[in-house]
């Protein structure tokens, strides 16, 4: 493998934390309330992915944003399992695809649950879709310069224009001048 | 002269110029085929009656063409043909923007999710890395020479520096595991 023993891993017991034990449906049915409950800290995490290319470096940002979904899925357990419950097996059973427009009924249902019970609104049609500006508090990353080489390549003599020596059998495009 | 007169169905036909294939025909059926439909008479011409046409001749042969009755004007074809396409159109482009606008959703709910999704399959990737590692630390021991991630101690990126990460290819990635578990990674799309 490409890894050697010099390339800095983090541990096990870095890398172990609770998960979202939630299932696809659940996931779907809770996504839009979850985008903007953990906005700033998902907004967060994506822009370190973005910016450092490395998913050794964001590990901290990804631990805050499994905590932010628990959080959140915890606060919907305690406030409004039924309706979810509802809404996420309409999810899973009306179609194959999961879409969401077979259950605007359970999800009218859901959406006024939360928003009464835990103050979010479901965000406006589209609103991960839109492209939106995310000032973190990250330093920006640094310009990658480009390579420059100084020396030439072994036995090739370096000329100058005026010390160019006249081409042995004249110039082939001798019209041009 | 003698003419042949053949009597076929209740009728009498003359071998003179006009009925001479049909009575070649009858002839011909009935000494080949034996039928015992026809039956040849000889006769003289004088006891023949010759048909001739009818008083004020034949009716006149009706040869001018008939156009079929239009179904409706051409103009009337064209603007209904029109009219049906730009209906059909209209609500062709209204069913668009509803599944455009469904699609937004469910890609927004997809977006959402796409920080947790990532944060655990980065864990779960950067846990797999580690285990490759010790397996390969662990299986190589006893090889002389041998550094882990190198080939004897000849990296594979000599320019790359030390701290950063090259993702291995998926060879390498599940090189440890049973091949199944390449095989549905490589070919994810046969479970779709």
């Amino acid at each position: 493998m490409v890894v050697t023993n010099d390339t800095e891993l983090p541990t096990f017991e870095e890398l172990t934390v609770e998960e979202v034990p939630i299932s696809t449906p659940g996931l779907r049915a809770a996504a839009h309330h979850f985008g903007k409950y953990c906005l700033d800290v998902n907004d967060e995490f994506m822009m370190c992915k973005q910016e450092t290319n490395d998913p050794r470096k964001c590990i901290n940002e990804g631990k805050a944003v499994t905590n932010c979904a628990l959080e959140f899925f915890r606060k919907l357990k305690g406030n409004c399992f039924d309706e979810f419950q509802i809404y996420s097996n309409c999810i899973d059973k009306s179609s194959n695809r999961m879409d969401f427009e077979p259950c605007r009924k359970t999800q009218a249902v859901y959406d006024k649950c939360v928003f009464e019970k835990m103050g979010i609104e479901r965000p406006e049609h589209g609103f991960f879709c839109k492209a939106r500006v995310y000032t973190g508090n990250r330093p920006k990353p640094p310009v990658e310069e480009p390579q420059v080489f100084n020396e030439l390549p072994i036995g090739l003599k370096d000329f100058k224009e005026e010390e160019r020596p006249p081409a042995k059998y004249g110039q082939r495009n001798w019209f041009i001048k | 002269m003698t003419k042949i007169l053949i009597s076929h169905k209740n009728k009498t036909y003359c071998s003179d110029q006009q009925n001479l294939r049909l009575v070649l025909q009858l002839l011909h059926s009935l000494l080949v085929h034996r039928s015992h439909y026809p039956v040849v008479i000889m006769a003289t011409a004088e006891r023949v009656k010759q048909d001739m046409p009818p008083k004020g001749g034949y009716r006149k042969i009706n040869f001018a063409r008939v156009f079929p009755k239009p179904f409706a004007s051409s103009r009337a074809l064209v603007g209904t043909y029109i009219v049906c396409t730009g209906v059909g159109w209209y609500f062709y482009l209204l069913n668009d923007r509803l599944v455009d606008k469904y699609q937004v959703e469910s890609r927004s709910s997809i977006i959402a999710l796409t920080p947790l999704l990532d944060a655990e399959a980065d864990r779960e990737y950067l846990k797999q890395l580690r285990k490759n590692r010790d397996a390969e630390e662990k299986l190589m021991k006893n090889v002389k020479g041998w550094k882990t991630g190198t080939l004897y101690g000849e990296p594979v990126y000599k320019t790359v520096g030390k701290d950063k990460l090259i993702e291995p290819s998926l060879n390498e990635y599940y090189v440890h595991a049973p091949d199944k578990v390449l095989f549905d990674r490589a070919y994810w799309h046969k479970y779709l």
